[in-house]
C-alpha cells in the first residue's frame, strides 16, 4: 500500500506541474526495411544520435543524406509503420556500467537476458568511442596466461594484445577462447564474452560452463544471437568494448572475446546494403575495414601515469575451407598483433588444440612471455621447426641416419605433449614442468601412447610432492638452476 | 550539353532559399479554428517566429491544446502529447 501511495504522490506532483514548453526535433517514418528505417524531417539530428519511436523503442542514426535520415532500430522493428512519429533525444547510445555486471548476461543495450534484475547504474559509457592515443599507451609486457600449453609456449599473448583466433568451423576456436577465460580464475582479469550471431543454445552452454568452473564471478556475457536484429549484432562488440573500458579505466585488466567478427561483418553488410551504400568486394561496404580496426584499436595497455589497466582482445574469425586470404580474414589479420591458426586436418588427426604452429604468430607477445616459460619454450620452438622440415623430407627417404631419427623422435614427442584436453587449463608451473621434461629429452624413450599417462602422473606427483615448487614458479615466474634440479629429481624418480 | 555553371548556382541558391523557407514555416495544429485573440496571444508568447506566413490546421486527434511545428521542430502543448508522456512515465516507474 505504501508503495502505491508513493506512486500516486509522484503522479500528482507530475500532473500539478504546469506543462513545460520545450521544442522537440521530430520526424516521420517514410520507409521501413529489415531493421532499418528511413525518416523524413529530423533536420537537426546528429550522426550517432538516438531517436525514440513509441514507448521505449529506440533508433540509432547511422545515415544522413540531404533530405532523409537512416536509423537502425534497437529492438523489435515489426511494430513500426510508415507515418509513425519519431523524436530526437539529443544524446548518443550508451550502456550502464558497474561492478554488478559481473556474472550477468546482457544484450547490446545493457538489458538483462538472464531473467535477473535490470542493471542499475549512474555511470554510462558511450558505445562508440575513439581509442586511447599514443601518449596514453604503454608497450605490452605482462603475459596473459591462456592455460593452453601450445599457446603459452609458442604464441604467447600479452595483456593489451589483440590476438586473432582463425579457423574453419568446428576446429575449436571458441574452445580456446573459453579455456582462456576459465584460466583467468584468481588472476584479477575481468573477462567479457561477446557472442555475435551465435546460436542461443551455444551461448547458453558457454554460460553454463562458466558457472560450472566458477568463472562467472569475473565474467560478463554480451549476447546478440542469430535471431536478434542485425542492428543488435552490429552493436554487440562495441558494447562489450565500452564495458571493458569501464573496468580498464579503473585500472583493471580486461579480456574480451569477440565471437565472431565474420558474422559481425555480415550484419554490417546487410545494414549497408539496405541503406544503399555503394558495395565493394564481396558486397561489403567501403568502410568494413574501419568497422573492425576502430573496434580492435580500443584494445590497449594504458600507461601507469594514466591509471594502468588494459584490454586484451581475442577476436575470432571463421574461414571457409581454410582460406586465410579471403576479404575479412586478411583485413583482421592485418589489424591484429598476430593470429592463432586452427586447421581441420590437424583437428581430425587428433592434434587438439588444432593449432598450425607454422602459420600462427604473436607479434608482441614475446616481450610479455614469463622468464620461466621463455627458458623452456626457446628450445621447444627449435625442436618443432627442425621436426617440420625433416618430417616433410623423411617421407622420401627410407634410410635415415641416427641424428635425423633423433630429431624426428623428439619432434613427435613434442607434438604429442602439446596436445591438451578441452576445459583443462594448466597453470604456468605445470606447463613449464611438462615442457621442460620434453625439451630435455626425458620423453624420448617413452612410446607415443604413454606420453599422456606420463603427463598425468607428473602432474599428480607435482601436486603431492612438489606443491612448494609449483607455488614458487607460479609466484616468481622464474625457474633458476635449483628449481631445474628439483624438477629433474622428481622426473627421474617418476621414470623408474 | 554543358550546363552553364551560373545557372547551376542560381538553381542551387533558389532551392536553398525554398528549403530555408520551408524549415522556418510555422504550422499551428488545433482542435478548432483559433480566433484572433488566441492568435495574438501566441504571437506574443513566441516572438521569434515568423507569424506572417503561419499556417493554421485543424487536427481533432490532439484532443485539446495546440501543437506548433517549425520545420522539423515541434512544440507540443496538446493534451494528447502530455497523455502520451504520462503513459511513458507510468511505464518507467513500473
Amino acid at each position: 500500500m505504501k508503495l502505491i501511495d508513493e506512486y500516486l504522490k509522484t503522479l500528482e506532483k507530475e500532473l500539478q506541474n504546469k506543462p513545460k514548453i520545450s521544442t522537440e526535433e521530430t520526424g516521420t517514418v517514410s520507409q521501413v526495411k529489415d531493421g532499418v528505417v528511413i525518416l523524413e524531417g529530423l533536420d537537426r539530428v546528429a550522426y550517432g544520435e538516438l531517436i525514440e519511436f513509441k514507448k521505449n523503442l529506440l533508433g540509432y542514426v547511422i545515415d544522413l543524406t540531404e533530405d532523409e535520415v537512416g536509423a537502425i532500430i534497437l529492438g523489435d522493428y515489426t511494430g513500426i509503420a510508415a507515418g509513425n512519429k519519431a523524436k530526437a533525444l539529443g544524446y548518443t547510445l550508451s550502456v550502464p556500467v558497474s561492478e554488478t555486471l559481473l556474472g550477468r548476461v546482457i544484450d547490446p543495450l545493457g538489458s538483462p537476458l538472464d531473467g535477473k534484475t535490470p542493471i542499475k547504474s549512474k555511470t554510462f559509457y558511450p558505445v562508440e568511442k575513439i581509442a586511447a592515443g599514443v601518449v596514453k599507451r604503454q608497450p605490452v609486457n605482462i603475459s596473459l596466461q591462456t592455460g593452453i600449453k601450445a599457446i603459452d609456449a609458442l604464441i604467447p599473448i600479452g595483456r593489451g594484445q589483440r590476438e586473432l583466433i582463425i579457423g574453419d568451423r568446428g576446429t575449436g576456436k571458441t574452445t580456446i577462447a573459453v579455456d582462456t577465460i576459465l584460466n583467468q580464475k584468481g588472476q584479477d582479469v575481468v573477462c567479457i564474452y561477446c557472442a555475435i550471431g551465435q546460436k542461443n543454445s551455444k551461448v547458453a552452454a558457454i554460460v553454463e560452463l562458466l558457472k560450472k568452473h566458477g568463472a562467472d564471478k569475473y565474467s560478463i556475457v554480451v549476447n546478440a544471437s542469430a535471431s536478434d536484429s542485425v542492428a543488435m549484432q552490429y552493436l554487440a562488440p562495441y558494447t562489450a568494448s565500452a564495458i571493458g573500458e569501464y573496468f580498464m579505466d579503473k585500472g583493471q585488466d580486461v579480456l574480451i572475446v569477440y565471437d565472431d567478427l565474420t558474422k559481425h561483418a555480415w550484419s554490417y553488410r546487410q545494414m549497408s546494403l539496405i541503406l544503399r551504400r555503394p558495395a565493394g568486394r564481396e558486397a561489403y561496404p567501403g568502410d568494413v575495414f574501419y568497422l573492425h580496426s576502430r573496434l580492435l584499436e580500443r584494445a590497449c595497455r594504458i600507461d601507469k601515469k594514466y591509471g594502468g589497466g588494459s584490454i586484451t582482445a581475442l577476436p575470432i574469425i571463421e574461414t571457409l575451407d581454410g582460406d586465410l586470404s579471403a576479404y575479412i580474414p586478411t583485413n583482421v589479420i592485418s589489424i591484429t598483433d598476430g593470429q592463432i591458426s586452427l586447421e581441420t586436418d590437424l583437428f581430425n588427426s587428433g592434434i587438439r588444440p588444432a593449432i598450425n604452429v607454422g602459420l600462427s604468430v604473436s607479434r608482441v607477445g614475446g616481450n610479455a612471455q614469463t622468464k620461466a616459460m621463455k627458458a623452456v619454450a626457446g628450445k621447444l620452438k627449435l625442436d618443432l621447426a627442425q621436426y617440420r622440415d625433416l618430417a616433410a623430407f623423411s617421407q622420401f627417404e627410407s634410410e635415415l641416419d641416427e641424428e635425423t631419427k633423433k630429431f624426428l623422435n623428439r619432434g613427435a614427442k613434442v607434438t604429442q605433449i602439446l596436445k591438451q584436453k578441452k576445459n583443462k587449463p594448466l597453470s604456468l608451473a605445470e606447463q613449464v614442468s611438462i615442457l621442460w621434461a620434453a625439451s630435455n629429452g626425458y620423453l624420448d624413450k617413452l612410446p607415443i601412447d604413454e606420453i599422456e599417462k606420463f603427463e598425468t602422473k607428473l602432474l599428480e606427483t607435482l601436486k603431492l610432492r612438489g606443491k612448494k615448487w609449483l607455488e614458487k614458479i607460479n609466484k616468481n615466474k622464474i625457474m633458476d638452476e635449483k628449481d631445474g634440479k628439483d624438477l629433474e629429481k622428481m622426473i627421474t624418480d617418476l621414470m623408474i | 550539353m554543358k550546363i552553364n555553371p551560373k545557372l547551376k548556382d542560381d538553381l542551387k541558391s533558389f532551392l536553398m532559399e525554398k528549403i530555408q523557407k520551408e524549415q522556418n514555416l510555422v504550422v499551428v495544429y488545433s482542435v478548432d479554428n483559433l480566433d484572433i485573440d488566441e492568435k495574438k496571444a501566441l504571437e506574443k508568447k513566441f516572438t521569434d517566429l515568423n507569424w506572417k506566413e503561419a499556417v493554421y490546421k485543424i487536427d481533432k486527434s490532439i484532443i485539446a491544446g495546440i501543437i506548433i511545428k517549425i520545420g522539423s521542430r515541434t512544440v507540443d502543448m496538446s493534451l494528447a502529447g502530455s497523455l502520451s508522456k504520462l503513459s511513458n512515465n507510468l511505464y518507467e516507474i513500473d
